[in-house]
């Protein structure tokens, strides 16, 4: 099993932490901990798709 | 290598091609088949198709002088008769037909069943756009179910490193073509399923080659792929022919190059959305703050307005002006009291006797008393007069009333 997140799993909650961002009613406490969030999930993405490799491999088929 | 007489491919072909010809009972033939792979050359005119059965493939070409003769062009599927010469192609080596003529037999066995299966999985569903999964934008790990040594993982894998793609490439080696295709395909399906790592999967077969498409228009493949659990892209590279696979996949690669551009985002591009991602979250998080901030001064702003300063200030206003207000009613009042005075004082000077006296008029005094009647006046009584001047003493001789 993976643990690690994929890119586009980060990015969708990315995406989702910029919506409720954008949203009236979270409090002004969220939101510095919404951005904090986001601001690492951005910059961890961004790691990893510069870090990130094509491999190729092969599974036996059973 | 002594003994041996060396060969040119040339020569070989060219030999091999005059053998076929030589023959005579292959000159002119009549083969009976189902249509395949059929290609019209708008600009030689010319024919090329595939005549098959179930137990074999022969290529056909019929040149442009006799395809002007043919009321209609054959129908890929039909079941014809050809009629024709055999022999080599030496370019590439390959057996043909030299066809003269094409009649149709109506359709093909296989054209039938197929069509028959299309209409059943149709009815069913399979084909219907709104089972189409959405492809993974980014997927991490992209299934390749192809075979080991054709030339489309190759192509595939070279379309994915050119796009940047930054992910796991996993071969499911399979076979592509002939009677086991579809069950070595199945079979490598249910591989990737089961280890549940990739977040689709390519089912792709190597470009030209084969135009036998049965393997691709297997039932239960169909059913394989509609079942899949993550998407499946058909990249069995033909242009012209449309398999039931190519039909139930969610997505449809004509060349290596669509398989990575369908399931690779752009490095550049992802980038792009991260940073893009990045400034919106910027722009957020800075107008939450300043959408407060902005609150706050507004409160601010309102709090000061009510603030009891400010009620001090205008009621001691208000208290100077009514109390400018009564120091002008007062002295209003003293001068109009004043006024009156003196205006009763003037009307009182007119009743003072002495200025009546200054006027000629007299009063008369008896016995220390104003006399008002004449009444009671005895003679020899002592009169005295005031004037304004003094007083006259005198003495009453007589005094009469007025008559009336």
């Amino acid at each position: 099993m993976e643990e690690k997140q994929t890119i586009e799993q980060s990015l969708r909650r990315l995406e989702e932490i910029v919506e409720r961002l954008g949203e009236d009613t979270v409090s002004l406490d969220d939101s510095l901990t919404l951005f904090s969030e986001g601001m690492k999930l951005s910059q961890q993405c961004m790691k990893q798709l510069d870090e990130a490799e094509l491999i190729v491999e092969e599974h036996s088929v059973s | 290598m002594a003994g041996f007489r060396i060969l040119t491919v040339g020569q070989l072909c060219r030999y091999v091609k005059s053998l076929l010809e030589e023959r005579r009972e292959l000159g002119d033939v009549m083969i009976k088949g189902e249509v395949a792979s059929l290609t019209y050359k708008q600009s030689s005119g010319h024919l090329y198709f595939s005549l098959r059965d179930d137990e074999g493939l022969v290529r056909c070409v019929m040149f442009s002088r006799y395809v002007q003769k043919l009321p209609d062009l054959p129908e890929e599927g039909s079941l014809v008769l050809v009629r024709g010469a055999a022999s080599l192609y030496e370019r590439d080596g390959s057996f043909q037909i030299v066809a003269y003529d094409v009649q149709p037999l109506g359709e093909g066995r296989g054209k039938q069943d197929l069509d028959h299966l299309k209409r059943k999985l149709l009815a069913e569903g399979l084909f219907a756009s709104e089972h189409k999964r959405p492809l993974p934008r980014s997927p991490q790990a992209v299934g390749i179910i192809t075979s080991r040594e054709g030339a489309a993982l190759q192509d595939i894998i070279k379309a994915f490193r050119l796009r940047g793609y930054a992910g796991r490439l996993i071969l499911y080696p399979c076979t592509v073509q002939g009677k086991n295709g579809a069950s070595s395909i199945l079979r490598a399906l249910g591989q990737l399923e089961q280890e549940a790592l990739c977040q689709a999967a390519v089912i792709a077969r190597g470009g030209g080659s084969n135009e036998d498409l049965s393997t691709f228009n297997d039932e239960a493949l169909a059913y394989g792929a509609y079942n899949c659990p993550v998407p499946v892209v058909s990249a069995v590279g033909h242009e012209i022919d449309v398999s039931i696979l190519d039909l139930v996949a969610d997505a449809r690669a004509a060349t290596p190059t669509a398989v990575a551009e369908l399931l690779s985002p752009n490095r550049e591009a992802l980038r792009q959305r991260i940073l893009g991602l990045q400034n919106s979250l910027r722009a957020r998080a800075l107008e939450q703050v300043s959408r407060r901030r902005n609150r706050l001064l507004q409160k601010t702003q309102q709090l000061l307005a009510k603030s009891p300063r400010e009620r001090v200030e205008k009621n001691r206003q208000k208290l100077g002006f009514l109390v400018r207000l009564l120091e002008d009613g007062e002295k209003q009042k003293i001068r109009e009291t004043r006024g009156r005075t003196l205006q009763l004082l003037r009307q009182l000077e007119l009743l003072n006797p002495a200025a009546v006296m200054r006027k000629g008029y007299a009063i008369p005094m008896a016995e220390g008393r104003v006399l008002t009647t004449v009444k009671g006046l005895s003679p020899g009584q002592e009169l005295v007069t005031l004037l304004a001047d003094g007083e006259i003493i005198s003495v009453v001789q007589s005094w009469k009333g007025n008559e009336a």
